[in-house]
């Protein structure tokens, strides 16, 4: 017992040295600078010349959303390749933030590249990231994207989106007759046709591997549901049902989807059993239910409803099939999305009769608008939460156009569309994962 | 079995005494304690000037051995005091010093704590590129610092989870190296600038 | 051989580089998509007449001009033994979806009309295109009234 005072006592005594408060300075904010990165144009170890320069696409990736400022080559007062050719004084004096170095190297495979590069935080002298790439000469353009994602991820923390696609339907104002779904980079490249079609296409929905697209095809006469494998264009549609068969929607595991059909006398809400190919009722109402997004958890559905009486936003639990209203400002409220954390949702919100796209806190109901373009839709969210993509109308053209807006409200941007008819957006998850 | 209660009874009221006592030394508020972490002071608070460029509230104290004719006085008033610099003046035992009493400084030292704060959180500031992570983040750094306000070193005491915000609150100490204009006295600055936190929540 | 070879010096390279620093050996593939094209396509060859209702916004209600229509156009479905098709239609505003449900609701509330004037429902069949056809282009009052509506079309 006496041995046990003592302990005691001497835990006391000197843990209360532990309570002595230290100042503590709260930073609450920084500068509104951007960061600033500077890549070397990278060592080229190859014969042929090089097709074009991977520093000039990182530089365009980076710049995309006004959140960093890249380095002019012409600038840099010195070109190193290896850390040890460093002088980190060099760049300090032109403030930059992140240096970037590296070399594309001749690999002993025919027509394939070894590149091998370093991501630097210049104050403090250290190395963040190195990485060793491999890959065909006819790929560098997807290897100098994917090394702009690794710095975006190293310096921001989230997953970068320059190796992400974007399907869309396009309907051309010179062709009436005309419905093509198709899928482009986030700058424009790439840009390809999947499905080409003489009647309606829409609502395009990507499978949590980034391998197919769902979407509705009106070719048979009527609305159904179709899944596209994308690498081989195999297609297959799900058991249709009399009515409206639509809004596909991709489960986060990949195994189910949910849809709407009207085959109960109202639309309302069904999964599928893409194993088992059938429909398995979710809601049961004489409204409307429609516009289903699963949660990135997989445990709840947030849809459409005009069950009140007006078109409002409602989320379904999946195990408790408890239905929850969300939204309560405003008189039509439709079309939402998760975003990637699961907290807020995106959707169309009208106010003063115009159709804006809202974001909207879960917890605390907090919502701001985020667009002020005119006729805005089908609002889609990058896979990193940190930007949008939605249709609106270009007003004095009488076009339709794609349009984006970073989910802070900074930098807004449209995507040029030349056939004047882009609409339906739908952002791929994050692919080339390793 | 009643021996071991009353030993227990008697060892238990002398650490709470213990526990009392130590804590009015290090002025620890017992009501309102929290053991997580004490609120950050505030470094916002405005100041109508920062009253340090007054030199009356100097302590007077000014002896010497000798008579005043033959060595000239030190006169306090006109010396503005450098962060390393401490006078030190000796205290004759023929005459009684002319001490300025404590409570007729404006400034508190709580308020110079403050003002100190505010021009290191500035400096912070200026050079913090915050990257674009998910809100409600935030990371506690521990620094060490010497009065010439050179950062020795800098430490995570609290990481946030996120290692992009983390190492953007350590660049921000490292662009900084130096803080400016931190002249205050040894004392002020043993007691709370030499080692103290930064907590980085926008 | 030459795989062995190149994985021992990747491993090598990779415990060389890893450091404190993160480090990552990736591989890209150059996987692209390729495009599909559908056998069936929905064709409107026996098609004998159309006519046209046209709606208020966001409603579904027919008015008197619409349900004479609907009341001449029955009898002579059911004289001539026709089939008839109801497709309900939107105009641009509002979402996509929820047009196609509102397009549903018109083209049903047709066929009802329909069927209260004698024509059998085997013989009906309704589909919703929500805002996906409008027969007029713009983006004002004008062209709005002029989708929003239902065409009856009898093979």
């Amino acid at each position: 017992m006496k041995h046990l005072n003592k302990i005691i006592f001497f835990l006391l005594f000197f843990s209360s040295s532990y309570f002595y408060s230290q100042l503590r300075i709260e930073i609450t904010g920084g500068t509104d600078e951007p960061i600033k990165v500077a890549m070397v144009p990278f060592e080229w170890t190859l014969d042929l010349a090089p097709p074009f320069y991977l520093h000039e696409i990182v530089k365009k990736d980076l710049e995309s959303f006004a959140e960093f400022s890249v380095l002019n080559p012409e600038d840099m007062l010195s070109y190193p390749t290896l850390e040890e050719e460093v002088s980190y004084r060099d760049w300090r004096l032109l403030k930059v933030d992140y240096l970037i170095i590296g070399s594309v190297l001749k690999s002993e495979i025919e027509g394939e590249v070894n590149i091998s590069y370093s991501i630097l935080d210049v104050s403090r002298q250290k190395n963040v990231h190195k990485a060793l790439m491999m890959g065909s000469l006819g790929s560098l353009n997807r290897i100098g994207h994917n090394i702009s994602d690794r710095i975006y991820e190293k310096i921001n923390g989230i997953p970068g989106i320059f190796s992400t696609k974007i399907a869309y339907v396009d309907k051309p104002v010179a062709n009436k007759e005309s419905y093509d779904l198709r899928i482009t980079d986030i700058n424009g490249e790439g840009d390809l046709s999947l499905f080409l079609s003489s009647q309606p296409i829409l609502s395009p929905d990507w499978s949590p591997d980034g391998k197919q697209i769902a979407y509705v095809s009106f070719e048979e006469g009527t609305s159904r549901i179709y899944i596209q494998e994308l690498s081989t264009g195999n297609r297959r549609a799900l058991k249709h049902e009399k009515g409206i068969n639509s809004s596909p929607s991709w489960s986060p595991d990949g195994n189910f989807l949910t849809g709407v059909l009207s085959k109960g006398g109202n639309p309302d809400l069904y999964l599928y059993d893409l194993k088992n190919n059938n429909w398995k009722q979710l809601t049961d109402h004489y409204g409307i239910d429609t516009e289903p997004d699963w949660s990135p958890n997989g445990k709840s559905l947030i849809f459409t409803s005009n069950r009140s009486g007006s078109p409002q936003i409602y989320e379904i639990n999946i195990s408790s099939m408890r239905v929850k209203r969300k939204t309560f400002e405003g008189t039509y409220n439709a079309r939402a999305r998760y975003l990637p954390d699961g907290k807020k949702i995106i959707y169309v919100h009208r106010r003063k009769g115009v159709f804006h796209i809202a974001l909207h806190n879960l917890k605390t109901g907090k919502i701001s608008i985020l667009t002020d373009t005119f006729l805005d839709e089908s609002p889609s969210v990058a896979p990193n939460g940190n930007v949008i993509i939605y249709a609106t109308k270009d007003k004095t053209t009488d076009t339709d156009v794609l349009a984006g807006v970073t989910i802070n409200g900074k930098t807004k941007f449209i995507l040029p569309s030349a056939s004047g008819g882009a609409r339906e957006p739908a952002w791929s998850p994050i692919l080339d994962k390793y | 079995m009643q021996n071991l209660f009353a030993g227990f009874f008697i060892s238990l009221l002398i650490h709470t005494g213990l526990v009392l006592s130590l804590s009015n030394i290090f002025n620890i508020d017992l009501l309102n304690f929290q053991a997580d972490y004490a609120a950050p002071i505030p470094a916002y608070l405005v100041f109508e000037q920062p009253a340090l460029t007054s030199k009356k509230e100097y302590k007077r104290i000014v002896i010497n051995d000798v008579t005043p004719e033959s060595k000239p006085k030190i006169d306090i008033k006109e010396m503005v005091l450098k962060p390393d610099q401490e006078i030190l003046i000796l205290e004759s035992k023929a005459t009684k010093p002319n001490i300025v009493k404590k409570n007729k400084i404006n400034l508190s030292e709580k308020n110079r704590i403050l003002f100190f704060s505010s021009v290191i959180e500035g400096q912070i500031r200026a050079v913090w590129k915050k990257p674009i992570v998910p809100e409600g983040l935030s990371v506690e750094l521990v620094l060490s610092m010497v009065p010439t306000g050179e950062i020795l070193d800098v430490k995570i005491k609290r990481p946030s989870g996120n290692e992009a915000f983390d190492r953007s609150a350590l660049i921000a100490v490292a662009k900084v190296k130096k803080f400016e204009n931190l002249s205050m006295s040894a004392k002020l600055f043993d007691d709370n600038f030499r080692n103290f936190s930064l907590i980085f929540r926008p | 051989m030459t795989l062995h070879r190149r994985f021992f010096i990747l491993t090598a390279i990779m415990f060389g580089l890893s450091a404190c620093t993160s480090t990552s050996i990736e591989r890209t593939s150059d996987a692209t998509a390729v495009s599909a094209s559908t056998t069936s396509v929905y064709s409107e060859s026996s098609l004998t007449s159309s006519s046209t209702v046209y709606f208020s916004y966001d409603n579904y209600n027919i008015d008197s001009i619409g349900s004479d229509k609907i009341k001449n156009l029955a009898a002579i479905v059911k004289m001539n033994g026709l089939n008839v098709r109801v497709e309900g239609h939107c105009d641009e505003r509002g979402t996509r979806e929820y047009n196609l449900a509102l397009g549903e609701r018109r083209a049903n509330a047709i066929a009802e009309l329909l069927i209260i004037n004698g024509v059998s429902k085997a013989n009906i069949m309704t589909v919703s295109y929500g805002e996906e056809k409008p027969s007029a282009r713009g983006s004002n009052e004008k062209s709005w009234s002029k989708n929003r509506r239902a065409l009856i079309k009898t093979f």
